[in-house]
């Protein structure tokens, strides 16, 4: 049987270029009793701090400067294919939902929900993804 | 002094001594243009499935539904 209390915690990498989102997200994480690795404000820092920090899981914005969320998603997982990645954008379009499934995205959450249903979607999902991550022997 | 009143239409060319045309203010328009404007309405909207521009809109629960559906695919 699992234990949850001695399994290391999830390690997330939020990549949001407003701030009050992170600050959202952040909260929503910390809820779930994850760890924020790191913040990222833009794509090209998403990419870096994926490589650097080597996060089981990334919040992925698809709007942000210097690189936008989907290319950075295709870098990100091109370095760690292991990595869970939830884009989390205010893009509702079907194309932009299919060419982020098509890159490797495990989920894909609208911005424009409430917070708190971003937190439900994400809670429910959470143990999908544990499990995904312990599947994967992800150190 | 009044301006001199055309006999037809500028626009459709029919006679503006007929019922369509007879009255001043709201005019309906004759026959022939409003089934111009529907045919046209229906081309674009049967044109506007092909056309790669025209962005379709999904909910959260279709997303998810499109998710779930990929998950379940078998890979290779």
């Amino acid at each position: 049987m699992d234990s949850p209390t001695t399994a290391p915690p999830v390690r997330v990498l939020i990549a949001e270029d407003e701030a009050h989102i992170r600050r959202v997200l952040r909260a929503i994480a910390a809820a779930l009793g994850a760890q924020v690795v790191g913040e990222a404000q833009d794509g090209e820092e998403a990419v870096r701090l994926a490589a650097e920090t080597r996060p089981h899981i990334v919040l992925l914005d698809i709007n942000m400067p210097r690189l936008n969320g989907d290319k950075a998603l295709q870098r990100i997982l091109e370095r760690d294919p292991a990595v869970i990645a939830v884009m989390m954008t205010a893009q509702d379009t079907v194309e932009a939902v299919r060419t982020c499934l098509d890159s490797g995205a495990r989920d894909y959450i609208l911005k424009s929900n409430r917070a708190e249903e971003i937190f439900r979607l994400l809670r429910e999902a959470w143990p999908e993804y544990v499990r995904e991550i312990a599947r994967r022997g992800a150190p | 002094m009044t301006a001199r009143r055309p006999a037809t239409c500028p626009h459709c060319g029919a006679r503006l001594d007929e019922p369509a045309h007879a009255a001043d203010g709201e005019t309906p328009a004759p026959a022939l243009v409003r089934y111009d404007l529907e045919k046209m309405a229906q081309i674009a909207a049967r044109e506007n499935a092909y056309d790669e521009t025209v962005k379709v809109r999904v909910t959260q629960e279709q997303i998810r539904r499109l998710v779930e559906k990929r998950r379940r695919k078998p890979r290779g």
